[in-house]
């Protein structure tokens, strides 16, 4: 298991925030606050690590994803890439470095032209020194990610959801990344396939030297393979650790319920289930304070007044939370 | 393909069935001047194919007016997909928003107001009065152009709204984490997918230039079957209109059959599901 602490990162997130505006008035338009989709997150991804962010469908992974590629414009904060502010490229330079951040979509049917041939799709993500010989490449692509040679003439409307999202894991692996962001998709019955796809990340992540950054909605199929994990809240990171220090002494009080729900994590204090009141709230209604304030149980006067500031608790567990 | 455009075209026969018959029973029937109680004769050898002296069968009336369409929805495809493409990829600025209006001014107003306003702009401006010189191509852009007016304004809404739509798809999102340029993005992936989108919803619109144009001919004065068509209509001649209908449902089926074949000569999936 990668060290994380030792290594350079690759990716550092830094604050990260994104809002969309809201307007109301019928002439003059006017500033009616934002929907806060992605607020204040921090980590780093470190090279060759596989780094796990768990949260419920609406926790806003979809939008840190695209946010860290700079597909969507962040709020606040700021992305670096070995130390380069993604912000602050433009033209040609910020798509060398997005080639070397790729994203496989959590839509992964959507996020493929739907007139497309699967081989056109390949050949154009191509680096471009590889342009030269497409042929062989597209197919050692296909072979890496066991996309059946065959299927490679056929549009997306011609491939089952898996194959769509091993074609889009192929694109990905085209441009030759550093990084690969892959989007888990939200289908309740993706578990299977969900830890398919990351045996196959994993092992093809010490041949290829790639750091992974694996957005997934429940804990359990990504906890067996992952170096560090994170746990998403409402729209933020609250809590990030190695894995084995989270399964054992998770600190949030969102981590602990969510943790507890989950079958199959040992080291749990206890092993009764936690259950929490109420919902997560929208982007559209966050509470005020700590995010989380309305179903904690350890709520505390000064949880409603100020949000929990993103700190190390141990070194190398990182949480936001008063009371830890 | 050409089994497709041969399959499709056999369609246009059962239209024509059920035109034909019924146009007559329509004009029986009608309380007119139309009705005099004569039986109607088939539209051979009319006054609408008489070609000029001297003239090819291309200046015959019917002639006149199926060019002024032809040119009318040249134009009106031509400039509608790059208004449109101006006005999507210029989100929210003043070229969007004046798009926006003219489209929409084109495609609420009929093509008759249209054509009586542009006379208008033309008299006030000194330029209509007498009765323009038809061989030149500068008289037929007002009466072209007001004919594909419905089509511009219909063609660049859709591309509008199309390129819109898809640049928030994660496949244009995609596509730019691929490293493309915006450029490259919208041509490769954009434009082709737009032109799709266009192609499908093509029927309605060019069957509604086909049965406005012969309005829109009546108020120019051009040389074409509409002028002859109103003249029909009101002295009462029988054949003349009943011709007239034909031709034009023709025309009009005609007109749906090219949008067919154009949508499925760009989408093989289309072409295979029609033949269905
Ligand atoms: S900050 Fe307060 S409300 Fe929020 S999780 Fe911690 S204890 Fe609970």
């Amino acid at each position: 298991m990668v060290t994380a602490e030792n290594l350079a990162p690759v990716l550092q997130v830094d604050r990260l925030s994104y809002y969309i505006p809201l307007w109301r008035g019928y002439l003059v338009r006017q500033p009616a606050g934002a929907l806060r989709i992605l607020d204040s997150t921090s980590f780093e991804l470190y090279s060759g690590e596989m780094l796990v962010l768990v949260g419920e469908s609406g926790s806003g992974k979809s939008s840190l994803a695209k946010t860290i590629l700079h597909l969507a414009s962040p709020g606040f904060g700021r992305v670096m890439y070995r130390g380069q502010d993604l912000a602050q490229l433009r033209g040609e330079s910020l798509r060398a470095v997005r080639r070397k951040l790729q994203l496989v979509f959590q839509d992964a049917r959507a996020a493929l032209n739907p007139i497309m041939p699967a081989r056109e799709v390949l050949a154009e993500a191509l680096a471009p020194g590889e342009r030269i010989r497409p042929n062989e490449r597209i197919l050692e692509l296909a072979e890496l990610v066991e996309f059946s040679p065959a299927l490679l003439s056929c549009t997306p409307g011609a491939l089952s959801d898996e194959q769509c999202r091993r074609l889009g894991l192929a694109r990905a692996l085209a441009a030759e990344p550093e990084v690969i962001v892959y989007d888990a998709p939200v289908r309740p019955d993706a578990d299977q396939a969900g830890l398919g796809m990351l045996r196959l990340l994993r092992s093809l992540q010490s041949s290829l030297s790639l750091s992974c950054l694996f957005l997934d909605r429940s804990p359990s199929p990504a906890y067996r393979y992952a170096d560090r994990v994170g746990v998403m809240y409402a729209g933020r990171l609250i809590e990030l650790a190695p894995q084995e220090e989270l399964s054992r002494h998770p600190l949030h009080p969102y981590s602990q319920a969510l943790l507890a729900a989950t079958p199959g994590i040992r080291g749990l204090p206890g092993d009764k289930v936690l259950r929490l009141p109420g919902e997560s709230p929208r982007p559209g209604n966050l509470p005020g304070g700590c995010r989380f304030h309305p179903r904690c149980r350890y709520v505390q006067p000064v949880c409603l007044e100020a949000d929990a500031e993103w700190r190390q608790a141990s070194p190398g567990h990182w949480v936001a939370c008063h009371m830890v | 393909m050409s089994a497709f455009i041969f399959r499709r075209a056999v369609w246009l026969l059962p239209i024509m069935l059920v035109v034909v018959p019924s146009a007559c029973l329509l004009l029986q029937v009608s309380p007119s001047t139309l009705c005099d109680g004569r039986g109607l004769v088939l539209p051979a050898s009319h006054s609408l194919f008489a070609a000029p002296e001297n003239g090819s069968g291309w200046q015959s009336p019917v002639g006149n007016s199926i060019r002024l369409m032809l040119v009318g929805a040249a134009l009106g495809l031509g400039l509608g997909f790059p208004m449109g493409l101006l006005a999507a990829l210029g989100r929210g600025n003043w070229l969007d928003k004046s798009i926006q209006a003219l489209c929409s001014l084109f495609i609420s107003l009929p093509g008759l107001v249209l054509a009586g306003l542009v006379l208008g702009v033309m008299a006030w401006m000194g330029k209509a009065g007498a009765t323009p010189d038809w061989e030149k191509p500068a008289a037929w852009l007002a009466p072209a152009l007001v004919t594909g007016s419905g089509l511009l304004g219909f063609t660049a809404r859709i591309v509008n709204e199309a390129l819109l739509q898809a640049l928030g798809q994660d496949y244009a999102l995609a596509a730019r984490a691929k490293g493309l340029t915006e450029r490259e993005m919208v041509i490769r992936h954009l434009l082709r997918n737009t032109w799709i989108t266009v192609t499908n919803r093509l029927t309605p619109a060019l069957t509604s230039l086909v049965l406005g144009s012969w309005l829109v001919e009546a108020v120019f004065g051009y040389p074409g079957m509409g002028r002859l068509f109103v003249q029909a209509i009101l002295q009462g001649e029988r054949e003349l209109v009943w011709s007239g209908v034909i031709i034009y449902a023709f025309l009009a089926a005609l007109a749906g059959l090219v949008a067919d074949v154009l949508a499925a000569a760009l989408e093989p999936r289309l072409r295979e599901e029609r033949q269905r």
